[in-house]
């Protein structure tokens, strides 16, 4: 299992690939630009079945959405440490 | 838990030096040992010579009051030496390290987050 973050938006090709190599119970979280990934709507197609995606709450809202609009869990910072701790492995 | 987060970009102009000093808050709050490794342009973040606008944030200042929370601040000293950022000019509390001590953070750490640019 790994943590995969992803900060670039969707117009980068990296985070493109970082979405490919997720694994199923990989956890991806969203930050910075990524967050924009949250208001895609083929998100959840982008990625094998079992990973999960997550976009930290502070980003989205900074960027003018309604917490409502993301179609993904939106979590906090804390949260996010929360995953950290609990994945050793991290691919950014 | 020790955890240790690396920047390479500028700040100001990108936004991961915000990110790194946010999360490295949250971590001192949960209580774990936490460093930033300032790479490449990120070590600019490290001058104390830094003017924000005054409605600004001062990024230099955040790192300066990490470091007197116990944050390890790390600066690439051949970086900073590109950079013309000197001794004089750093923040308190920061330390000129090098690739070396990136390797043993790599390996120490216990979790290490590169902001990759």
């Amino acid at each position: 299992m790994a943590l995969i973050i992803i900060k670039k938006s969707p117009d980068y090709q990296v985070a493109h690939l970082l979405l490919e190599i997720a694994l199923p119970q990989d956890k991806v979280i969203f930050l910075q630009d990524g967050v924009l990934f949250a208001v895609e709507k083929d998100v959840k197609t982008l990625v094998k079945d079992g990973v999960e995606l997550f976009a930290l709450k502070e980003d989205f809202v900074a960027r003018g959405f309604d917490e409502k609009e993301s179609l993904v869990p939106l979590i906090s910072y804390d949260e996010f440490a929360e995953i950290v701790e609990k994945e050793p492995k991290i691919i950014s | 838990m020790h955890i240790t987060i690396q920047t390479n970009v500028s700040p100001y102009t990108n936004e991961d030096l915000d990110t790194a000093i946010r999360m490295a808050e949250i971590f001192l709050n949960r209580g774990h040992k936490v460093s930033i490794f300032l790479f490449a342009d990120s070590v600019l973040a490290a001058n104390k010579l830094v003017k924000p606008m005054r409605i600004d944030r001062n990024i230099p200042m955040k790192l300066q009051e990490l470091a007197s929370k116990g944050v390890e601040v790390h600066i690439c000293g051949l970086c900073a030496e590109y950079r013309g950022l000197t001794e004089e000019m750093k923040i308190e509390g920061a330390k000129f390290s090098g690739v070396p001590e990136m390797a043993a953070l790599i390996f120490e750490s216990d979790r290490y987050i590169n902001l990759m640019p």
